[in-house]
């Protein structure tokens, strides 16, 4: 059997293999290949740096772990960042059943136990405490029809308990927090096309400013509202964490992924070209024609 | 208490148990590993889902203002009607509420789908024709209206395809094809990145490389051992 | 009762007054009373969709305790998953969801599943390339030209040391890409306003099971 016919006829147990290499070996040593930083997370990261004092900002995690890995680059650093803006008031919300394990594990990984606390959710980060600078309003379930009923009657479906049963009437109104109209700025990070919901009850109905961090599934369709201004900026999946960390100066795994990221992806190609070279040497010819 | 290890060990073997489904067959790694995820995932929805939301919103509302929040009992017992599917004699009872959120659901969804979806991406694909900046983006404009009417001319199944549509269908085709290919590229790399952080996971601290590689070896050893040298007892030890 | 309950006509009636208020609030100035059954209306879907879990979980429980019970082959790991989502049930509702004992069985299971079922698919699509992406005619060779592309343009490395591939790849993304993604989503709201219609006028009535058995002859 020729070479060629060996390749295209190889068990794909020996790709899987050489993928698992692949990614192994520059994840144990990286390289230091060079980033570029898109345009689009250049502008999430402007549009977070100017915000100013008295600005609310809703942060929703429709974060599940079958998308975390792709996004958790720039929860890791797209958060601290925007607990820099000195006097931005902060709620957090999900619409994912686990989202809140995420809210909680990007606010203790960053961020420090109150003076006094002894647990949950009593953390500060970059100077900001809970229910002095941020609240976590709890889980939402019911997707698009969840959001559509906080667009509706933000106070009314919020109600006056956060996730972990702290009465939060008081600090929603000194925020000045009275329906979806006084959020300034929407930041959804998205494993689920929360996006989409975000742009139908809260952009639609109040021109809310909405910053997006997806996965790449979503991309195509958050480039779509990118394009018709639906969407203030992106960040798109593992390279545009990456870009965000490199931005923010909060370095994490997704820079760390970025040699192994371009190495897997040039592989596929070479594996590819040799599939297709391989494919056209090992055809049979045509009968009585020419090959 | 310190459970970092034991979650540690779980959360190893139950990657690695997942990933030996890559070898091709069936074996009892993958199976336990399948069972213990999805038998927590649901009681995680469920508990979720109802401590969260009935409890906390539903619950909490009505029992401290009952007056402002009447409306809400009425809610909990379409909630509680759905609870009726599980009776084979009264399981038509549970068709109230899924007709209420039937109803409900596709008139909140479409009511918002034809501004956002149709009549924004409508104006968003003809309006750079009309603000153009420089002849580079009028002709991108062009191509992208070009590319959006022949695909959708594509899809026009009930017309047979011939004369002018069969040549727009068939641009068409051909954009689907290069906008499927940009697509399989970009969530190839969505799925590069997960597998990533799931290996990040997995290979850091150095402490969690060592055990990630010997429950790696167990794992992989035991199951090409199964698939190989006792079949029977790989099948014997699978769900049907 | 059960007779009225049971006809299409009082479930399509249902249907038919939900859909009501919810479109023409959204579209016409109504009275606050109106506006306030669209705001309950709403509010009650996430409800039931709370409640409709606990029907998935029964179901899930009477599955594996009949699988067991009839010694299917691999009847232990339903069992073994019948329990741990009981465990899971009452730890949660006992000590709650902050609970060490609560968070060990999501963090073990849980979180590391979902993440490694998705994580796998970057196998398959891997060995999928290999054997679609090949030169035959074509349509198969924009498929592969235009992942060529977009390879070259999202690897860090090639962007920075080939970038002759960044305009191409961007144009790809930002244009073709975006032009099928609105494609699909025009098609899909026009099938979703359609199946809208077909609800509202009683022709899909399946969405909310009742479907006509033809008589066994």
């Amino acid at each position: 059997m020729s070479i060629f016919k060996k390749i295209s006829t190889l068990d794909r147990k020996w790709w899987y293999l050489l993928l698992i290499i692949f990614v192994v070996v520059p994840l144990l040593n990286p390289i230091g290949l060079p980033l570029k930083v898109s345009a689009y997370t250049k502008e999430a990261y402007n549009t977070v740096d100017a915000l100013k004092t008295g600005d609310v900002v809703l942060v929703n995690f429709d974060v599940a772990s079958s998308g975390y890995d792709e996004v958790k680059g720039s929860i890791s650093s797209m958060i601290p960042h925007l607990f820099t803006k000195p006097g931005v008031k902060i709620m957090f919300m999900t619409d994912q059943d686990q989202g809140y394990i995420y809210i909680q594990k990007v606010i203790a990984e960053r961020g420090t136990l109150m003076a006094g606390k002894t647990t949950w959710p009593w953390y500060q980060l970059e100077g900001k405490q809970y229910l002095v600078d941020y609240v976590n309003l709890g889980y939402f379930p019911g997707a698009d029809k969840a959001i559509a009923a906080l667009a509706n009657d933000f106070r009314g479906n919020v109600g006056n308990k956060d996730f972990y049963g702290n009465n939060i009437g008081q600090w929603l109104d000194d925020a000045g927090v009275k329906s979806a109209k006084d959020i300034d700025l929407v930041i959804t990070i998205d494993c689920g096309g929360a996006v989409s919901y975000f742009v139908n009850y809260f952009y639609l109905q109040y021109g809310t400013p909405i910053i997006c961090s997806m996965i790449s599934v979503s991309a195509a369709g958050a480039i779509t509202n990118y394009s018709a201004k639906q969407v203030v900026a992106l960040v798109i999946s593992t390279r545009g964490s990456a870009e965000y960390q490199y931005l923010s100066g909060y370095f994490g795994e997704a820079l760390i992924s970025m040699d192994a990221f371009s190495i897997v992806q040039v592989l596929l190609v070479i594996l590819v070209i040799i599939t297709n070279i391989a494919f056209y040497f090992s055809r049979e010819p045509p009968k009585g024609g020419k090959p | 208490m310190d459970l970092s290890f034991p979650i540690l060990i779980l959360s190893t073997v139950t990657t690695f148990g997942l990933f030996t489904i890559l070898l091709g067959e069936d074996n009892p790694w993958f199976a336990f590993a399948e069972n213990t995820y999805v038998g927590v995932a649901i009681g995680l929805s469920v508990v979720l889902n109802t401590s969260q939301y009935l409890i906390q919103n539903v619950y909490t509302k009505t029992s401290t203002n009952l007056g402002a929040n009447w409306p809400l009992v009425i809610s909990m017992v379409l909630g509680l009607l759905m609870l009726t599917r599980i009776s084979t004699k009264y399981s038509y009872i549970s068709r109230i509420p899924i007709a209420v959120i039937t109803g409900t659901g596709v008139a909140v969804t479409t009511r918002a789908i034809i501004f956002s979806t149709i009549l924004q991406n409508v104006a968003a694909t003809i309006k750079p024709l009309l603000n153009v900046s420089d002849p580079m983006t009028l002709f991108t404009s062009i191509m992208v209206l070009v590319l959006v009417l022949t695909m959708l001319s594509y899809f026009f199944y009930t017309v047979e395809h011939k004369g002018a549509l069969k040549t727009s269908s068939t641009i068409g085709r051909y954009g689907l094809y290069a906008a499927f290919g940009a697509l399989f590229a970009i969530t190839y790399m969505g799925r590069l990145g997960l597998f990533l952080g799931r290996m990040e996971t997995l290979l850091f601290p150095a402490s969690t490389m060592y055990i990630s590689l010997f429950l790696f070896v167990l794992v992989l050893a035991t199951s090409l051992l199964l698939m190989k040298k006792y079949p029977e007892l790989r099948k014997k030890l699978t769900p049907e | 009762m059960s007779s009225i309950i049971k006809r299409q006509e009082f479930l399509l009636a249902i249907i038919v007054l939900c859909s009501v208020f919810i479109y023409v609030p959204y579209f016409v100035q109504v009275p606050a009373q109106v506006s306030a059954v669209e705001s309950w209306l709403i509010n009650t879907m996430p409800i039931i969709s709370a409640t409709a879990v606990w029907v998935g979980f029964y179901t899930l429980l009477r599955r594996q305790a009949v699988r067991a019970s009839r010694r299917v082959r691999g009847w232990y790991y339903g069992l073994m998953m019948g329990i741990m989502s009981l465990v899971v049930v009452v730890l949660g509702f006992t000590v709650g969801t902050n609970h060490d004992a609560f968070t060990f069985l999501t963090n073990s299971f849980v979180i590391p599943g979902d993440a490694t079922i998705y994580a796998l698919l970057v196998f398959f699509l891997t060995s999928a390339a290999a054997r679609t992406f090949k030169v035959r005619d074509i349509e198969s060779s924009l498929l592969m030209i235009a992942a060529f592309v977009m390879f070259m343009y999202q690897a860090p490395l090639t962007e920075y040391y080939l970038p002759f591939f960044s305009q191409p790849g961007l144009w790809l993304q930002n244009n073709l890409a975006m032009a099928a993604t609105r494609v699909f989503g025009f098609s899909a709201a026009l099938g979703g306003i359609v199946l809208a219609i077909r609800l509202v006028l009683g022709k899909e009535m399946g969405m909310i099971g009742l479907i006509r058995r033809k008589e066994k002859e």
